[in-house]
């Protein structure tokens, strides 16, 4: 059964206030104060000088099970929220498995799913690992963008793009942190540019909280267990509100929400869900049985959910 | 909606292809002059120093996955037929950058399948594309599925690092389901040049053992590492869709080897189409 065996996440320590943000990002004062009172933001997390291979061998380079265990990584994805993100033919993820001592690895990136990849990536290293006949063979995900385009830096009225990243190792047969289900939904009516398209906007933000809302529950079902049962909901960063809000649709408590990175780093692309993760794991939030759901969503758009037993 | 539990230990049943579909595009996508477009791409090279060509910007050519791939999408699989997951590969990045387009096309697709892309691997990608699709087919959630294999021409900033650049606009629609001709995938890594013509030639054989009538097509680049080994050679203006067009034009019959090199990740993979069990629908 698919399982986390290590979580690292990198937050850059460059943290810039929304305030300092404001002309960069093309913000008035009143969407700041927004941003700050309604969603819950407060600053954003840039690897200002840093490149993207810095970021992701920032996120690695915490993964302690990783060392000495090189040879056992078969296989190496890459969860990227933007579809194209470096100039052609650069790749970073190749460069990054030579540094790792991970070339013998089949590497590659999932894309176009947003926010949600994540999710993807690591369904897709657990159905590779499933069909690898050696079980001890690993998969590393990694995660973690630049905010290198105003694509990549804003969603207008919801969330502000960061810079953190995140690396996890997947095992077919691990004990910890099982995989129980996995539901995503795809959108693609939310097909365009939401930083100009003001009505796609709109109606992204209006049905945000029931196709989120949906995974989550059907991911809960597919699982087999009770809303009751779930002990944590660990999300993405896009803001505290839109949590707020599909708690109160789905009847999940939102203190049981893992929202402390929300005012702290931005919404951090695919990776948001593992460095939510490794939060509810350092300050003790999870115990050896609970079972947890995972939340992401993308735009385009993608609604993805997981559960887990820990 | 995609619902499922952890991958089980299982062996899957085989990949079966049903119909392949292929198709040049002479005409440049109106995204081409996408005021967007030079802004988006100005910041995607800056960090790297790539100069964007202004002659093309200019000129307005290329042209987008999403166009290509819908018209693709009618010849290879009817309104009626629900498609449970769609993979997009590519290795040289679309004309329209941000763009979604695997969730874009999974509107247009009956089903509104799970859908996601796989790139970064060169010309390995198809055949990730075609691995994991069968990870998800079977008796669950999927049962029919879609992989996308797209190329565009057009490179708007100038290039840094050796690798090829398709000279048209190509897209390759193969429909996987439970019927069909089986195919069998492989991938081997840490394949050096030197090793390559030995490594293909051995797999060459194992795969089609026992076939008198196996066909095998590589691409330019493994032609050009492992020569004369190759019944059919795909044109070196094609290097992402190449061995997959070539496979559109062969007739339906015996057993057919695929083959590429990525020699940037020392991939070689390999891909079996096996006629001999079931005939592939042509559509149109």
């Amino acid at each position: 059964m698919t399982a986390i065996e290590e979580v690292s996440a990198y937050l850059p320590p460059d943290r810039r206030a929304l305030e300092e943000l404001a002309d960069w990002l093309g913000l008035t004062e009143r969407q700041v104060r927004l941003f700050r009172r309604f969603h819950g933001l407060s600053e954003v997390c840039y690897d200002q000088d840093g490149t993207l291979l810095d970021l992701l061998l920032a996120a690695t380079g915490g993964l302690e099970t990783l060392r000495g265990n090189e040879h056992r990584v078969r296989y190496v994805v890459y969860a990227r929220g933007m579809p194209a993100a470096v100039p052609y033919p650069h790749n970073p993820l190749r460069e990054l498995c030579v540094k790792l001592g991970l070339d013998h690895a089949l590497s590659f990136t999932v894309t176009h799913q947003a926010c949600a990849t994540g999710l993807l990536a690591f369904d897709v290293a657990g159905r590779l690992l499933a069909g690898d006949p050696d079980p001890d063979a690993l998969a590393l995900v990694v995660s973690g963008e630049k905010t290198f385009t105003p694509d990549a830096r804003l969603v207008p009225e919801t969330a502000i793009f960061g810079e953190g990243a995140a690396a996890v190792l997947v095992s077919a047969n691990g004990s910890s942190d099982r995989l129980l289900s996995y539901t995503t939904s795809i959108r693609g009516d939310f097909d365009g540019r939401l930083i100009i398209d003001q009505a796609l906007a709109a109606r992204f933000q209006y049905e945000y909280p029931a196709l989120l809302s949906e995974v989550l529950l059907a991911a809960v079902d597919q699982a087999g267990v009770a809303l009751d049962d779930i002990a944590l909901l660990v999300p993405h960063n896009v803001n505290a509100v839109s949590w707020r809000r599909v708690c109160k649709r789905i009847g999940y408590p939102v203190e049981r929400v893992v929202l402390d990175n929300v005012p702290l780093t931005g919404h951090s692309f695919a990776a948001d869900p593992f460095l939510n993760y490794r939060t509810a794991l350092d300050t003790g939030r999870l115990r050896p049985g609970d079972r947890y759901l995972v939340g992401a969503a993308g735009l385009g758009a993608t609604f993805s959910a997981m559960v887990f037993e820990h | 909606m995609f619902a499922s539990g952890p991958p089980g230990t299982d062996p899957l049943p085989p990949l079966r292809l049903s119909a392949v579909v292929a198709q040049v595009f002479d005409e440049t996508s109106p995204t081409a002059l996408d005021p967007a477009l030079r802004p988006f791409l100005a910041d995607l090279v800056r960090p790297y120093g790539n100069d964007l060509r202004d002659d093309l910007l200019t000129a307005g050519v290329g042209h987008s996955f999403g166009e290509m791939a819908e018209v693709l999408l009618p010849a290879v699989v009817g309104p009626d037929e629900q498609v449970d997951l769609l993979v997009m590969a590519f290795a040289m990045h679309d004309l329209r950058l941000g763009r979604a387009t695997a969730a874009y096309l999974s509107d247009r697709c009956p089903g509104k399948p799970m859908a996601f892309a796989v790139c970064d691997q060169g010309s390995g990608a198809a055949f990730t594309a075609l691995r994991l699709a069968e990870s998800y087919l079977g008796p669950g959630a999927c049962r029919r599925a879609l992989v996308f294999v797209v190329e565009q021409s057009a490179l708007h900033y100038t290039q840094l690092e050796p690798a090829p650049v398709p000279d048209r606009h190509t897209g390759v629609a193969l429909r996987l389901e439970t019927d069909g001709s089986p195919v069998v995938g492989k991938q081997h890594t840490g394949v050096d040049a030197r090793r390559v013509g030995g490594l293909f030639a051995a797999e060459v054989a194992r795969l089609a053992a026992g076939q008198v009538d196996a066909t095998v097509i590589a691409s330019a680049r493994l032609a050009e590492a492992a020569p004369g080994q190759a019944d059919v050679v795909a044109d070196a203006g094609q290097p992402y869709t190449g061995v997959w067009w070539e496979l559109t034009r062969l007739p339906r019959e015996g057993l057919v080897v695929l083959g590429d090199y990525e020699p940037s990740l020392g991939l070689l993979c390999l891909s079996t189409v096996d006629y001999t069990v079931a005939r592939v629908a042509v559509p149109g």
